[in-house]
This record gives structure tokens, C-alpha cells and sequence, in this order.
């Protein structure tokens, strides 16, 4: 499963690692050359002693004025204030280096927090915006529903019909674009858990009931009662709107009049199938129509109505609940039939 | 049907408060409108109502705050949610807050019609027959949701609980399945699993049996339900936890 963890966490954990270890290498190195330093210095002081007041005049021309009494204790101080140069020197560089390590992290994690609230507000945004489409939708869809259900006159029931059927069809597309969002944005965390298919799929055709009465396409159901599938609800709930809203407007672009469900188990693998005889595909591309836009045909003449998202979010979402998806059609005009199948070895 | 169900419909969306209620009314239903939580609050603490349609978002008080302050106050009347959101984990807070049904929004007008008709049935079954419920030094009163246990405890049951105790009690020696009581107690698809009822059953056996490893009252009955006896039986039970 890809479940995308929050990227800004894992880096501040790296920053944090690499500051620590950062730092005791600068500290390392600052004590090393210290006491390296030390070391030399002392060597020079043995040496020092035992030397003759005019070699010691030959190592510093700053010390050739001074008297030969003088000239020892004049070398030991050279030597001792030029070593605590140097040791001076690796404490400023050290911290330099430190300092300029942190500030560095210091402005990039902020750029991470500061992207992170920005993903934040935005997935705030998403949410609102969900709410602000669904709300007055949901309002609609009543206000047309109770036409449909109460209004005495044949004028309200059938445009009462016409607002619901776009209505669902916004909110299809609605429903459609925050899942593809939610995918895109790896937020959308799946709960996996046995599902009875049958269940699933008699809903999802109630749901197109309307349509295919109305353009008679006949849905044909034949799912065991026993399957049950590893998925997340809603994202089969999707994958199946999709699919059955996508054979739908085959059937209709085509002229079909069959849609069939099956689905069948053996001993690797189960297999779901939605089959129509509409509009079809040309087999070479196969693989295409499950990519993110496309859309058959021309996309001026649009015979078919629809985004493109639809068959991109069922190989998604199935993806996500460990099937894969395949299609196929032997031409244009020809149907076409779409499967998603769970091997045996996935996860559950 | 004697007296109408009253039904109040709480809800921010104007429109969608009044088109629920004036279908609600249509169906013969006695209806009131709030159109936020604490006007919600204000109208249920007047009392007598049988039912109430509760959105989640709403400004000042949210539908879940709402419920949770009511069944604080020990006010049971059954609650459906309404809420845009419906996703699973939005529909486990909404039950953990105490809702009894729950719809997404947008929904079905028929869908909402025939989820308000099977709570008014859950809970008017539920109001009939015994009130009380007494085995092995165990009490429970069915209206006020309060028990006593053998060692004394008092214990505040929630509503889904109650109806629990009230469905096996009421087939006591008989085996309730894992469905029949998902059927009874939520009456419609709210939960996938049948284990929801298996975690009921646990709560139950640690607040009445005296050992819950080794239940003598709540019998699991492996692979189909579960039996209730109201004196411990002869024969070690069954339990699979």
C-alpha cells in the first residue's frame, strides 16, 4: 500500500540527525586539533630547553634584539601565544561552521512548516469546498426529489426528473474530482475489509436504475451471493459508479442495450467484470483509457459526455485495494468490457 | 399508527431543513424546524419528541456536540444523522456521539423516509413490553438506562446497549444471530462487520457476569450468535474470547 507519510516530519527527524552528528564531529575536530596543538607545543617547549640562545634567535627574526637571558622565556612566549592563536582559531571556525549548519536548517525547516500549513489550509480548502458543493446540492436534489414524489402535475414530475438526473451527475463529478485529489495528494488512507460484493454492485445499479430504464439498457447481475473482496467501502463504492456510470454512456454513445456484472472466483484470483455492448474502443488502446483525461474520440464533437477521470480513479482505487484493471473491446461500436481482479495473494 | 411520530429536523441549510420537514409532514409526520444547535437545544429541551433529524456541520453548535450533550443529559430520543461527509470514520463518530442512523449528504429522499420510518419502529418496539430486566443479582431499567450490577456498581447503559440486552433478554434460552441483532438494534447497513456486536457483547459480560472470561448469562454460540440465560446454565458455555 502507498500511503504517503507527512514528508516534512521525516526531514526534520533528518535535520535533527545530521545537526547531532554535525556537532560532535565539529567538536571532534575542534578537540583534536587542540590538543594536536597542545602536543606541538610542548614538543617545541622540550626542545626549547635544550637549545642554544642562538639557534633559538635563528627560528624568529622578531627575537633577535633580545638579550640571551631573555631569549628562552621570549621563544616560550611566542610559541605559547601562537598556539593559543591557532586554538583560537578552531573554536572560531568550528562554531562558524556550526553556526552557519544551523542557520541553514533553521531557514528550511521553516520553509517546511511554512508548506506544511500552506497543505494544510488547503486540504481545509478541499474540505470546505466539498461542503459548499454538496450542501446546495443536497438541497436540490430534494427540492427535485419531492417534485418527482409529490408534484400532482406530469410538467413537475418529469422536470423534477431532469434536475435530479443532473443534479447526480454533478455530483458524481464533484465526488469524482476530491477522490482524484485525495489520490493525488496520498491522503487517501484505505480501510480494508472483507466486502460482500453482491451488496455493493445491487446498490451502484440502483443508483443508475433511472438511466438505463429510461434509455433500455438492460443490467444483468451475476455475482455470488458468498463473495466477499478485500477493499476499502468507499473506494469500491467508486470503482463501481464509475464503472457502471462508464458502461452507461457507452451503451448510450453506442446504442447498447446490455450491461452485464459478473464476478468469479477461483482458486487465485477473483474476477470482476462490467461488460456492455456500446460504443467500444479501438484495442490498441487499451491500456489508454484508464489514463488520467482521456477521453475517446473527439474531444470537440464530445460524443460522450464526462471528464476523463472516471476510468483513471477505478485503476487507482482498485490499485489501492490490491486489484489491478484491465480492459478490452474489439473495436469501435463493439462494447467493451472492463475488469478488475484481486489475486489471491493480496494483503487479507 | 395511533399518534403521529413528532419529528424535529435540525439543520443550518434553510432549504434543505424545510424541504425535509415538509416531506416528513407529507408522510404524516408532526414536525418542528431548527436551523442551528443551540435553537435545536432549546426546541428538544421543550420535550416530546420521538425523533430528531440532526445535521453535523453547523455553526455554534455542531450536530455531534449536540447529541453528546443530550444523552449527557440522559435524553434518548433516537437521532439521524445528515452530514456531507460519509466517510466510515465520520459515521463511527457519529454513532460514538450517540446518533442512531446515519446518511450522507446528499441522500435519497425515499432512502431518508424509509431510515426515519425503521428508528421509529426500532424505538417504539423498544418501548413496549417489559421495562425492566432483572437476572442473578443484575438489574436493569429499560427507560431510564441505568443498571445496577451483582457487586453494586451502577452503571449508565448506552442506548444501543439497552436495545442489546433488550433483544436477547426478550428471546431468552433462545439464540439471537449476529444479523438478527444488527437488524434489530441498527436496522440498516450502518456497520459492515457483525464484530460491532461482538464488542457490544464484551462491554455487556464485563458490567454483568461475574467472570466474563467464562460468561454464564451472555453465551456466544460459535459461528451463529448468541444466547441469553437468565440463570446460569448447567453446561460450561461456549465463548470464543
Amino acid at each position: 500500500m502507498t500511503i504517503k507519510r507527512d514528508p516534512s516530519r521525516a526531514l526534520q527527524l533528518g535535520f535533527l540527525a545530521l545537526l547531532i552528528i554535525s556537532t560532535a564531529q565539529a567538536v571532534y575536530w575542534i578537540r583534536d586539533n587542540v590538543l594536536f596543538t597542545r602536543f606541538v607545543e610542548q614538543r617545541f617547549e622540550a626542545l626549547y630547553a635544550g637549545a642554544a640562545a642562538d639557534d633559538l634567535r635563528a627560528l624568529s627574526p622578531a627575537l633577535s634584539d633580545t638579550p640571551a637571558d631573555d631569549v628562552r622565556a621570549a621563544a616560550l612566549a611566542e610559541l605559547a601565544s601562537s598556539s593559543d592563536a591557532r586554538t583560537n582559531r578552531y573554536f572560531w571556525e568550528g562554531g562558524f561552521f556550526l553556526a552557519v549548519l544551523f542557520g541553514g536548517m533553521l531557514i528550511m525547516t521553516r520553509a517546511i512548516r511554512h508548506d506544511r500549513e500552506l497543505r494544510l489550509r488547503q486540504q481545509n480548502f478541499l474540505a470546505a469546498v466539498s461542503h459548499e458543493f454538496k450542501s446546495p446540492l443536497a438541497s436540490v436534489q430534494l427540492a427535485a426529489e419531492t417534485l418527482v414524489l409529490r408534484s400532482a402535475d406530469a410538467d413537475g414530475k418529469r422536470l423534477g426528473a431532469r434536475i435530479l438526473e443532473d443534479g447526480e451527475r454533478l455530483l458524481r463529478m464533484v465526488d469524482n474530482l476530491l477522490d482524484a485529489t485525495r489520490l493525488e495528494e496520498g491522503r487517501h488512507r484505505p480501510t480494508l475489509e472483507r466486502i460482500p460484493l453482491k451488496t455493493v454492485v445491487e446498490a451502484s445499479v440502483a443508483e443508475i436504475a433511472e438511466r438505463t430504464r429510461r434509455h433500455e439498457i438492460g443490467v444483468a447481475i451475476d455475482v455470488p451471493e458468498s463473495l466477499t473482496v478485500p477493499a476499502d467501502r468507499t473506494a469500491l463504492e467508486s470503482i463501481l459508479r464509475n464503472l457502471l456510470d462508464n458502461a452507461v454512456k457507452a451503451c448510450i454513445a453506442g446504442s447498447g442495450h446490455v450491461i452485464a456484472i459478473g464476478a468469479v472466483q477461483s482458486q487465485e484470483k477473483l474476477t470482476l467484470t462490467v461488460r456492455d455492448d456500446g460504443i467500444g474502443f479501438p484495442p490498441e488502446e487499451a491500456e489508454m483509457i484508464f489514463e488520467k483525461f482521456y477521453r475517446l474520440g473527439d474531444e470537440l464533437k464530445r460524443t460522450t459526455p464526462g471528464s476523463g477521470l472516471g476510468l483513471y480513479l477505478v485503476k487507482r482505487l482498485a490499485e489501492m485495494c490490491g486489484a489491478a484493471v484491465g480492459a478490452e473491446s474489439s473495436g469501435a461500436g463493439r462494447g467493451a468490457t472492463v475488469t478488475v481482479t484481486w489475486r489471491k495473494s493480496t494483503p487479507q | 399508527m395511533t399518534t403521529p411520530a413528532r419529528i424535529l429536523v435540525v439543520d443550518d441549510e434553510a432549504h434543505l431543513a424545510d424541504g425535509i420537514r415538509e416531506n416528513l409532514r407529507a408522510e404524516g409526520y408532526e414536525t418542528a424546524v431548527a436551523y442551528d444547535g443551540r435553537e435545536g437545544l432549546a426546541v428538544i429541551g421543550k420535550g416530546g419528541f420521538d425523533l430528531i433529524v440532526l445535521d453535523v456541520m453547523m455553526p455554534n453548535m455542531d450536530g455531534l456536540e449536540l447529541c453528546e450533550r443530550l444523552r449527557r443529559d440522559g435524553i434518548q430520543t433516537p437521532v439521524l444523522f445528515l452530514t456531507v461527509k460519509g466517510g466510515p470514520e465520520d459515521r463511527i463518530r457519529g454513532l460514538e456521539a450517540g446518533g442512531d442512523d446515519y446518511l450522507s449528504k446528499p441522500f435519497h429522499l425515499q432512502e431518508l423516509l424509509l431510515r426515519v420510518a425503521a428508528i421509529l419502529r426500532r424505538s417504539r418496539w423498544y418501548g413496549q413490553n417489559e421495562a425492566t430486566l432483572s437476572f442473578e443479582g443484575n438489574h436493569i431499567d429499560f427507560e431510564t438506562y441505568q443498571a445496577r450490577a451483582w457487586d453494586g456498581t451502577e452503571h449508565s447503559l448506552t442506548h444501543k446497549e439497552a436495545m442489546i440486552l433488550k433483544v436477547l433478554a426478550e428471546r431468552a434460552g433462545g439464540i439471537v444471530t449476529r444479523e438478527d441483532i444488527l437488524d434489530r438494534v441498527w436496522g440498516y447497513e450502518v456497520f459492515p462487520s457483525t464484530r460491532t456486536v461482538d464488542n457490544f457483547i464484551v462491554r455487556l459480560r464485563k458490567r454483568f457476569e461475574r467472570n466474563p472470561e467464562a460468561p454464564l448469562h451472555f453465551h456466544t454460540v460459535r459461528g451463529v450468535g448468541y444466547r441469553f440465560t437468565r440463570a446460569p446454565a448447567e453446561a460450561p458455555s461456549q465463548h470464543d474470547d
